[in-house]
């Protein structure tokens, strides 16, 4: 399996030099309009877009069928995919972090609320994500980047115009803690949930 | 398709691996002259500008081994302690014959062992090596190989390889002798119910034999 | 469904590297029906057929790739199956293009293999990379279509594989570089336990190297033999029409297919009668009339395709 995950990195390293500058243009953005929210929405976004990728270039190029042929059970092939999308998750939010530190630091920001955004930053990306896969594995990376589009995007669209118009509503910090020490849970049983019905979906499949 | 088989000289210790001889002959191709030939010049400046090309681009490369079993197996090994030659045996296949590419192996090897050239007791190539170098099917090497061992021109010993019996040069002809007459007094026979005369038979006697020897003669 | 055997001269029965049995997958416009294919160890057997026979199909299904409806695949004696990934150790593939991403190089190919296959020797595939010319740094997307062949078949043989099989690697490929290919095959079946299992639709080339033939006709498996044997039981009679009508009463032999053309046809027949299948000689009592040729496998299999359509 550990060539597996050093696959899914080589696959991944031609990417970094567009996320960097994509990451660049939005440190500048949130400079200029002084709003870390489209930064870290970016962040998950990448976040998700390499989980697509990865389903994308193992059909291009074909590379099930290659694997699939090798001393690699079909659980760790998918085990292969989860961890290095989770590990992923967690490198892009720990990159994240400085950032949103940063800019919390210039513009004298709540802590607590820099915390939160990047767990929630975290926490999105890490569901979106255990809810597409076993999606992708059931009916192809194409149509799932469709329900993708309709679901995600949507919800995202619309906190936004809410945040222009009325700005973000008031959270009590009861609440906050309340959703952060439920999130790591939720995810857990999501996890458990995804992971064997990824296996199960994958193992009946026609490579 | 041709095939050259050189006998490679073996020691006990590399038994696991067929040392191959320097192939230069195999790995070159002739291309042809190079650039436009004046068909005035004397043959012997056109034959300089011929070039053979080596297939093989790196000097240095030698042939990888395959991933031979080392522990001793029931099934046949390469041949040990082979004699270097001074001549290699020479065995070549038509594709364009009519004959079974295992028979063109066996009366070749029967010819070499009638002849005297390969003596009593000298290892023949193992099958695959055979198969290999003559690129044909290691079907029709072991067919040859059994065949020749059913007539007993050659002794198959578990492990050890292939061998020339140390049975007498004349018995064998004696006993191919016995088996042509047979065949021609069935000939005699034939002839004498349809009334062909001795010497019409003499004559498709002698166009057959010359027809084969010709075919023989590659 | 009865079964193909193989016909052998060889005594004793060779232990069976690959053996499929009944192998039956239904699509909705397409089934491969029923397939019986036993291969020895230490040959060659070539699969032929044309586009569509479902010659992939078939080593979808013994790789494991595709769920069969029916039958039964073993590998090295044990049976295929999801729980026991571990046989496909000893298993060398090459498929009809390198399916490892483009951004790859031949360096990375290693790595990644070497964290896939307990088996791997670093030492043989840096050797084989040497041997043909491939640098390890060139990324794949930078690969001809001949080099892209040759990387898969040193990743096949570097971890000390005992069946190799390849799904047309001659395909597109220059006459230099298919020979090359065969000169290693020939190479990797010096092992007597090592066998290869070849899908082309380029029949020459199996005509080279193979031991056993078998050819699929959609879907089905119309023969399995050994190619010496093909190609020492078949011949072509060409002669007019008449000519090759009158023949029909005589011998023994039994027309397969022909072909007719304005001046004149041509058949193909399988000779029986010799129980030692030595036909050397046949024809000559035919006299001076008709034509008698020995086909190649190629014009076996077209005779046999057109007969079965």
């Amino acid at each position: 399996m550990k060539g597996l995950l050093y696959k899914e990195y080589v696959m991944l390293k031609p990417q970094l030099k567009s996320w960097l500058s994509i990451l660049v243009f939005f440190i500048v953005y949130t400079a200029i309009f002084q709003n870390v929210f489209m930064l870290l929405m970016m962040v998950s976004l990448l976040g998700l877009m390499n989980c697509f990728n990865s389903f994308h270039y193992d059909k291009l190029y074909r590379c099930d069928e290659y694997i699939g042929a090798m001393p690699v059970s079909r659980m760790q092939m998918v085990l292969a995919k989860y961890i290095f999308t989770i590990l992923l998750d967690w490198l892009l939010a720990a990159a994240a972090f400085p950032l949103a530190a940063g800019y919390t630091a210039l513009t004298g920001g709540s802590f607590a609320e820099l915390l939160v955004s990047v767990c929630a930053v975290l926490c999105v990306m890490l569901f979106m994500q255990l809810v597409m896969i076993p999606l992708i594995y059931a009916i192809g990376i194409d149509r799932a980047r469709y329900v993708n589009m309709i679901l995600w995007i949507a919800p995202w669209a619309l906190i936004l115009l809410k945040a222009k118009s009325s700005g973000l509503p008031s959270v009590s910090e009861e609440m906050i803690l309340r959703i952060l020490l439920l999130s790591p849970v939720l995810l857990l049983i999501l996890c458990a949930v995804s992971l064997p019905l990824s296996v199960y979906i994958f193992r009946r499949k026609d490579i | 398709m041709l095939g050259f088989l050189h006998f490679a000289g073996i020691s006990a210790d590399t038994l696991s691996a067929p040392q191959l001889p320097a192939r230069d002959f195999q790995d070159s191709v002739f291309i042809g002259p190079i650039g436009p030939v004046d068909p005035t010049e004397p043959i012997q400046k056109i034959r300089k500008t011929w070039k053979t090309r080596k297939i093989q681009k790196s000097a240095a490369y030698e042939p990888i081994t395959p991933y031979i079993r080392r522990s001793p197996s029931p099934k046949q090994h390469h041949p040990i302690d082979r004699q270097e030659r001074s001549e290699p045996m020479k065995i070549i296949i038509s594709n364009s014959s009519e004959k079974p590419i295992y028979e063109q192996i066996v009366t070749q090897i029967k010819n070499a062992i009638l002849s005297g050239e390969l003596a009593a007791g000298d290892p023949l190539p193992s099958l695959r090596f055979l198969a290999k170098e003559l690129r044909v099917s290691i079907i029709s090497t072991k067919r040859a190989y059994e065949e020749l061992e059913k007539e007993g021109y050659i002794e198959s010993i578990q492990g050890k390889g292939s061998f020339v019996t140390g049975r007498n040069r004349e018995l064998m002809r004696e006993e191919q002798f016995r088996k042509i007459e047979a065949c021609l007094s069935s000939a005699v026979e034939m002839a004498q119910i349809s009334e062909i005369s001795l010497r019409e038979l003499i004559e498709v006697l002698e166009t057959l034999y010359e027809d084969t020897e010709s075919k023989t003669d590659v | 469904m009865e079964e193909q055997k193989i016909k052998s001269y060889e005594t004793g029965t060779p232990d069976a590297i690959l053996e499929i049995r009944n192998l039956t997958k239904h699509y909705p416009d397409f089934t491969l029906d029923h397939i019986n294919l036993t291969l020895p160890s230490g040959c060659i057997m070539g699969v032929m057929g044309e586009n569509g026979a479902g010659k992939s199909t078939a080593i979808k299904a013994v790789l494991g790739l595709i769920h069969p409806d029916e039958g039964e695949i073993k590998m090295f004696g044990s049976p295929l199956s999801e729980a026991n990934p571990s046989l496909k150790e000893k298993l060398g593939l090459v498929l009809d293009g390198l399916n490892l991403p483009a951004a790859m190089n031949a360096g990375q190919a290693g790595r990644m293999m070497a964290g896939l296959y307990k088996s791997w020797d670093a030492s043989r595939y840096t050797e084989y990379l040497t041997r043909f010319s491939i640098n390890p740094q060139k990324k794949i997307q930078d690969y001809s279509r001949g080099m892209r062949m040759k990387l898969s078949l040193a990743i096949a043989l570097s971890h000390r594989a005992r069946l190799l099989i390849l799904d047309e690697p001659t395909s597109g490929l220059d006459p230099m570089i298919r020979e090359e290919i065969l000169d290693i095959l020939r190479e990797f079946i010096l092992d007597e336990d090592c066998s290869v299992l070849i899908s082309s639709h380029i029949i020459s080339d199996l005509e080279k190297t193979a031991d056993y033939a078998a050819f699929l006709h959609k879907g089905k498996l119309v023969l399995c033999e050994e190619k010496d044997r093909l190609l020492e039981e078949y011949r072509i009679l060409k002669g007019s029409r008449e000519e090759l009508q009158r023949l029909d009463e005589k011998l023994t032999f039994t027309i397969v297919g022909t072909r007719e053309n304005s001046f004149g046809a041509e058949a193909l027949i399988h000779l029986t009668g010799r129980p030692d299948g030595n036909y050397t000689g046949f024809g000559r009592e035919l006299g001076e009339t008709v034509t008698i040729e020995q086909p190649s496998l190629e014009q076996i299999l077209l005779y046999l395709a057109s007969e079965r359509s």
